[in-house]
C-alpha cells in the first residue's frame, strides 16, 4: 500500500502553510502581484504604440497596398506617373479584396504666403472618391473641404501659423511639372486641418487632384494608387493579382513600404516575452528565497511526515501546490490591478505635453492601451511555468530529507 | 507465535565532538507478535537509536532488522514509508503533530493516506478522540492544545488504523497520571484484542507495570531482558 494524498488535502495544506507567516506570504504575493501587473500594464502600452504607429502609418501612406510607377519610390517626383486605373486594374480594384481605392498625386512644394514660405507635400486627391477628409483622418477645424472641381487648398493649423496666414488668403505653391520646369499657382486657402501629429499638419496641404494635376502639366496622370484592402488576409492575394496585371510597377504592401514598423510588430510577441522572463527572474530570488525559508522553518514537521508514511513525492507536491498558490494569487491581483487600470485608460492617455517626441516615431499624441486576451495568457503561463520551475529545487531537496535527521534537527 | 521484529547484531555509531558513541552495539532482539515491551534506560542508552532502527526511520551501520517477514535493508525509501504506513504506529517523543492540520485532521492523516473513505475516518477519529478523553476538541490545531492534549493526540494517531506494530518513544511523558493510566489501558486493550504489538520506550514506571516484558539498555547495548508477569 502507498500513501494516497488527495490533491484537495494537498492544497488545503498549501494554502494553511501560505498563511502560517501571513507578514513573507504577503510581500512575496504582494511583489508577485505588481510584477504581473506592470508586465501586463507595459505589454497593453507597447501594443497601443505599435498599433498607434501601424494605424499612422496606413494613414499617412496611405491604404495597406500601393500601387507606383517604377522607380518613383526612389525618387518621388513628377517624373514618375501612372495612368487613371482601367481595364483589368480597373475590374480587380473594384472587385471583392478591395474596400476602398483612390488615386492621388505626392510631390514636394513650397508654399508662400505673403510672410512666410515653408517646404512641405501637396496631395492631390479627387474629394468624390475619398469623402470630403480624405482617406487621412485629419479633422476639419475650419472652412470647407475641396469639391473635385476646386481650386483651393486645404492646410494644417501649425502650418498657417507657420505661414502667418489665415483662412481665404492666397498663398502660392511652386513645385517642378512634368516637363522639368517650375509651375506654380496661386490657390486660396477654404480649409484648415488639425491632426493627430504635428509634423503632418505642418507639412501636407490638401487639393483636389484635377487642380494639381493641371498645375503640373499632367492631365489624367497619377502617381500612386492607394488601396485599403477587405482584409488581412485578402492583402497578398491582391498584391499578386495587382503584379500579374501591371508587371511594370512597384506593387507594395504597407510592411514593406515600412520594413521598420513591420520588423517592430513582427517581433512584438517575442519582445513580450523577453519582456516578462526578465522581470519574472528579478522576482525569483524573492521567490525562491521565500519558500526555502517556508521549507527551513518547517523540516521537522517534514520529517514526522516521511515518518508516518508519506512518499518523498507528497512532500514535493505540497511544496509545489504551495508555490501554486502563492503564484495563482499574485497572478489573480496582479490581472485585477492591470485589468482596472487598463479599463479606467480605454479611451487614452493624453501625451499632448510630448507630442513632438511622439510625432518622431510616427505615434499620435494619445496613447491608447491595446489589451489582448493571448498577452494575459502569456504572462501568466510564464509566470506559472518559471514559478514552479524555481520552486523545483526547494521541493527536492524537502523531499529528500531523511526523517530521522529532519525530526531530531534543532 | 511468529516473531513481530527480528534485530541482529544492530550497530549504530554516532559522531559527537570527535568522540564515537554507541547508539546500537551489537543489539539482538526478538520480539513476538503481540508482546507489550516496555524500553527502558537512562537518557543516551539507545531506546529511541533503537526503535528509530525498527521503525525504519535510521539506517544501522550494521546488522539487520525484520519486522514480520520483511528484512528491512531490502526496501529503498518509498518501500520503507509503505511499511511505516501500513503496519508501524509511532509516538514521537518531541515534535507529534502537523501544526496546520486540527487534532482531528492529524488523526485521520493516517487514514487518509492509507485510503479510507471520508465517513469511516471521521467515525474512527471521534472514536479515538472521545478515549483519549479529547472529546469536543478535535476542531483545535496543535497549537491550541496543552502539551498532554498534544501528547494524546499523537498515541489516538498512532493507534486510531490499528497497525500491527507500535513504537512509542515517551508516550506519556507531559501527561498526569490519571491521563496516563487511560492512554496505557487504551494500549492494553489494543494489545488484548488485535494482538498488537507494543514497543514503548519509557522512563514511567507505570508503563513498565502494564508491560509484558521490561528491557533495559545502556550504552547502546541490551543488558536486562525480564518476562514480567501480565497485568
Amino acid at each position: 500500500m502507498s500513501a494516497k494524498l488527495p490533491v484537495k488535502v494537498i492544497m488545503a495544506m498549501a494554502w494553511r502553510n501560505l498563511w502560517r507567516n501571513r507578514e513573507r506570504s504577503i510581500i512575496m504575493i504582494g511583489a508577485l502581484a505588481i510584477a504581473v501587473a506592470a508586465m501586463l500594464f507595459l505589454i497593453a502600452m507597447m501594443r497601443g504604440l505599435l498599433n498607434d504607429m501601424s494605424q499612422q502609418n496606413l494613414r499617412a501612406l496611405p491604404g495597406d497596398l500601393q500601387i507606383h510607377p517604377s522607380g518613383y519610390l526612389d525618387d518621388p517626383s513628377i517624373d514618375y506617373r501612372l495612368p487613371w486605373p482601367e481595364g483589368d486594374l480597373l475590374a480587380i480594384l473594384n472587385g471583392p479584396l478591395v474596400k476602398r481605392w483612390s488615386g492621388r498625386i505626392s510631390v514636394g512644394a513650397m508654399i508662400t504666403s505673403e510672410r512666410e514660405a515653408q517646404g512641405g507635400q501637396l496631395i492631390g486627391y479627387l474629394p468624390s472618391r475619398e469623402g470630403g477628409s480624405s482617406f487621412n483622418e485629419v479633422a476639419l477645424i475650419n472652412g470647407q473641404w475641396p469639391e473635385d472641381d476646386s481650386q483651393g487648398v486645404v492646410i494644417g493649423a501649425a502650418l498657417l501659423d507657420k505661414l502667418e496666414t489665415q483662412l481665404g488668403k492666397r498663398i502660392v505653391l511652386t513645385s517642378q511639372d512634368s516637363n522639368g520646369d517650375i509651375a506654380d499657382i496661386g490657390a486660396r486657402i477654404m480649409g484648415v486641418y488639425r491632426a493627430e501629429m504635428k509634423a503632418s499638419e505642418e507639412r501636407i496641404i490638401y487639393m483636389a487632384l484635377p487642380a494639381l494635376q493641371n498645375m503640373l502639366i499632367s492631365p489624367q496622370h497619377i502617381q500612386q494608387i492607394a488601396i485599403f484592402s477587405s482584409g488581412p488576409n485578402a492583402l497578398h492575394t491582391l498584391q499578386q493579382q495587382i503584379i500579374d496585371t501591371l508587371p511594370n510597377t512597384d506593387v507594395q504592401r504597407w510592411d514593406q513600404l515600412n520594413s521598420y514598423l513591420s520588423a517592430m510588430l513582427d517581433s512584438m510577441d517575442a519582445i513580450i516575452t523577453v519582456l516578462i522572463v526578465v522581470m519574472f527572474i528579478t522576482l525569483a530570488f524573492g521567490l525562491v528565497n521565500t519558500l526555502i525559508m517556508a521549507i527551513f522553518e518547517r523540516v521537522k514537521e517534514i520529517g514526522l511526515m516521511l515518518a508516518l508514511g508519506l512518499r518523498p513525492l507528497h512532500i514535493g507536491q505540497i511544496i509545489l501546490a504551495e508555490t501554486c498558490v502563492l503564484l495563482l494569487l499574485g497572478i489573480a491581483m496582479g490581472n485585477a490591478a492591470a485589468g482596472t487600470a487598463l479599463f479606467y485608460l480605454r479611451e487614452g492617455i493624453d501625451l499632448s505635453s510630448m507630442a513632438e517626441g511622439f510625432a518622431m516615431i510616427g505615434a499620435a499624441p494619445s496613447l491608447t492601451p491595446q489589451f489582448l486576451w493571448r498577452d494575459l495568457w502569456l504572462c501568466n503561463a510564464i509566470v506559472v511555468g518559471l514559478g514552479l520551475a524555481c520552486s523545483l529545487l526547494p521541493a527536492w531537496r524537502a523531499a529528500h530529507y531523511s526523517p530521522i535527521e529532519a525530526l531530531y534537527r534543532d | 507465535m511468529t516473531n513481530a521484529v527480528q534485530c541482529q547484531q544492530l550497530c549504530r555509531q554516532f559522531h559527537q565532538g570527535g568522540q564515537i558513541i554507541h547508539g546500537l552495539d551489537h543489539v539482538d532482539f526478538v520480539v513476538k507478535e503481540g508482546e507489550f515491551i516496555c524500553l527502558t534506560g537512562p537518557s543516551g542508552s539507545g531506546k529511541t537509536t533503537l526503535l528509530n532502527a525498527i521503525g525504519g526511520l535510521d539506517i544501522p551501520d550494521s546488522g539487520t532488522v525484520q519486522v514480520g517477514n520483511t528484512q528491512l535493508n531490502t526496501l529503498s525509501n518509498s518501500e520503507l514509508a509503505d511499511l511505516r504506513l501500513e503496519h508501524i504506529g509511532f509516538v514521537f517523543q518531541s515534535y507529534n503533530l502537523i501544526p496546520v492540520l486540527s487534532a482531528q485532521e492529524n488523526i485521520e492523516f493516517i487514514l487518509l493516506m492509507q485510503g479510507v473513505d471520508a465517513s469511516t475516518r471521521h467515525r474512527l477519529a471521534n472514536e479515538i478522540l472521545k478515549e483519549v478523553g479529547l472529546e469536543g476538541l478535535g476542531s483545535r490545531r496543535p497549537a491550541e492544545l496543552s502539551g498532554g492534549q498534544q501528547q494524546r493526540v499523537a498515541v489516538a494517531r498512532a493507534i486510531v488504523s490499528k497497525p500491527t506494530l507500535v513504537l512509542a518513544d515517551e508516550p506519556t511523558a507531559n501527561l498526569d497520571s490519571h491521563t496516563a493510566k487511560q492512554l496505557m489501558g487504551l494500549f492494553t486493550e489494543l494489545n488484548r484484542r488485535h494482538g498488537t504489538t507494543f514497543i514503548v520506550a519509557s522512563h514511567d514506571e507505570r508503563v513498565q507495570h502494564f508491560a509484558h516484558r521490561l528491557i533495559r539498555m545502556e550504552d547502546g547495548k541490551i543488558i536486562e531482558d525480564n518476562s514480567l508477569a501480565e497485568n
